[in-house]
């Protein structure tokens, strides 16, 4: 390629608050989040669009953000881990995770608990097994995925309480 | 790329009980695990599927790979 | 890893997008999701030069009936098919397939024209789409042309889209009344890839006896294919288990299976019967008449 590409201006808002910089194309979103808005909650697993660890709700949807650019989240609202809590009071299923001991290591749960969250705003009401299918974006090496399986349970009952 | 690391719907439910037995060497009673666990099972697996075979083809390796099993089937056929 | 640099693009209109494609051709790729395309880049297999984002063009993305059936706009989503009320009532199996793709998060980005674009030999979309002699719309600066599904899927990732042009839009027609179908896979356990899927429409008259039979099956071979032989096998019969068995023994017919890491020819060609009768089996069961 004979002349550099023009970095372009991104707006990204991340868990309400607007982050714009200048980045390259190929910056990847879980760059933006982790390095450029500083949010390492979001994580880097596997480089091969598989684990899941790396889930965000962009504009609702929970997508993995190593296979989406900075640029294609230009005007996107991102939801991270780190914007789940509010005032220091923990959303139900990070409460759930707590409650049930549904992390070890702590490498996929960020990840975990963003799926959880899309998948509890489609299916309110989902039986073990529906839960276990809507994980299937998401990956874990310690738990066997039972106690994960648990807390999101746990949250579903929480959350249809109101 | 084709490893086939466990998914959420790949596993069980799991009942965990608990089988104790304190160790009289320090006041918890406490032992130390580790991952022993993991060194039966690919033997175990592999003499399951010698067993389910016929018994008749030794299995000498894992990992028991499709095109592995099927090998074995064929040679189990003529043996 | 992270992609090569490359320079980005965000046409806002269609016209614009279709005028970068003329002047760059295969200096440049289309990004619709992404999940094809980004983790090739990740990986260095690709390394476009200029990338083409089609976020902004409007209209590329929708479902809309139409008289014989469904339009779908080619940056629909695999969730929008797969959640999509229209697409459940007038075909059904669309959002069967769309449903086995990958995972959630992955069915939120990637899109049906990405993935017939991309014509990975053992994506789920094009099984279904050969059975369903699908039209595929092109556009270009000269114009727009339709290429039916049976003359897409060229060779390895090789489709008949040329440099210059953009998938647009995939048209599908209702199958007549007293059709069942169904879509069956055996899915990788690692990739979650197809290592074979089979489509199946069967279509059954007043008396039960087969009137039209269309399947297609991809992950065996270099491209995704129809089944001729069991198509012709199951012309006038009565859709029983002797009648799908005996059809079903015909599923290798006409197809390029080679040994490889994955399966023999031979044990590609047993996976192909078993799935054809699977597929079947449950096709007819949907099916009236």
């Amino acid at each position: 390629m004979t002349e550099r590409p023009a970095n372009l201006p991104v707006t990204i808002t991340i868990n309400g608050a607007v982050e714009t910089h200048d980045v390259e194309p190929r910056l990847l979103l879980v760059h933006f989040i982790r390095e450029t808005a500083g949010l390492t909650g979001t994580h880097v697993g596997c480089d091969t669009s598989q684990c899941g660890a790396c889930t965000v709700l962009l504009d609702g949807l929970a997508v993995k953000s190593c296979t989406v650019l900075a640029a294609q989240a230009d005007g996107a609202d991102i939801v991270t881990i780190e914007g789940l809590a509010k005032a220091g009071v923990l959303h139900p299923i990070q409460q759930g995770f707590r409650e049930k001991h549904g992390l070890q290591c702590g490498f996929c749960t960020p990840g975990m608990i963003m799926a959880a969250c899309q998948l509890l705003q489609r299916h309110p009401h989902p039986t073990r097994e529906q839960i276990r299918h809507q994980l299937d974006g998401n990956i874990c090496r310690c738990t066997g995925y039972h106690q994960i399986v648990d807390a999101i349970a746990w949250a579903a009952d929480v959350l249809a309480k109101g | 790329m084709d490893y086939p690391l466990l998914h959420a719907a790949d596993m069980p439910e799991l009942e965990v009980e608990h089988f104790v037995s304190p160790t009289a060497e320090n006041p918890l009673g406490v032992r130390a695990v580790g991952e022993s666990g993991t060194i039966a099972p690919p033997a175990a697996l592999a003499a399951a599927v010698e067993d389910a075979i016929g018994g008749t083809v030794r299995v000498t390796r894992t990992p028991l790979t499709p095109p592995y099993v099927r090998a074995l089937l064929r040679a189990a056929a003529g043996a | 890893m992270y992609p090569a640099s490359f320079h980005y693009h965000a046409p806002t209109t269609l016209e614009a997008a279709l005028a970068l494609l003329a002047e760059l051709k295969d200096r440049a790729r289309p990004l619709a999701g992404g999940h094809s395309l980004l983790p090739m880049m990740k990986l260095r297999l690709a390394q476009p030069e200029h990338v083409i984002d089609l976020r902004k063009l409007p209209d590329l993305a929708g479902i809309r009936a139409t008289d014989a059936g469904l339009a779908i706009g080619a940056a629909t989503t695999h969730w929008q098919v797969e959640s999509s009320p229209l697409v459940a009532a007038t075909l059904p199996l669309l959002a069967e397939v769309a449903g086995v793709i990958a995972d959630p998060q992955v069915r939120n980005r990637g899109t049906i024209g990405g993935s017939l674009a991309h014509a990975d030999p053992a994506a789920d979309y094009p099984a279904s789409l050969l059975a369903l002699e699908a039209e595929l719309v092109c556009a270009s600066i000269k114009g727009r042309r339709v290429v039916k599904a049976g003359d897409w899927f060229q060779g390895l990732m090789t489709t008949a889209l040329e440099p210059d042009e953009l998938l647009v839009e995939i048209r599908v027609s209702r199958p007549p009344a007293g059709t069942g179908a169904a879509y069956v896979k055996f899915p990788h356990p690692a990739t979650r890839f197809a290592i074979v899927g089979v489509a199946a429409l069967v279509t059954r008259d007043g008396q039960g006896r087969c009137t039209r039979a269309r399947l297609g099956i991809t992950g065996v071979g270099p491209t995704a294919a129809r089944l001729p032989g069991v198509e012709a096998a199951l012309a006038g019969t009565a859709l029983d288990r002797a009648a799908i068995e005996a059809a079903a023994r015909r599923a290798a017919e006409g197809l390029d299976l080679q040994d490889d890491r994955q399966a023999t020819a031979t044990e590609k060609a047993a996976l192909a019967g078993v799935f054809a009768r699977r597929a079947l089996a449950a096709a007819v069961a949907r099916s009236g008449g």
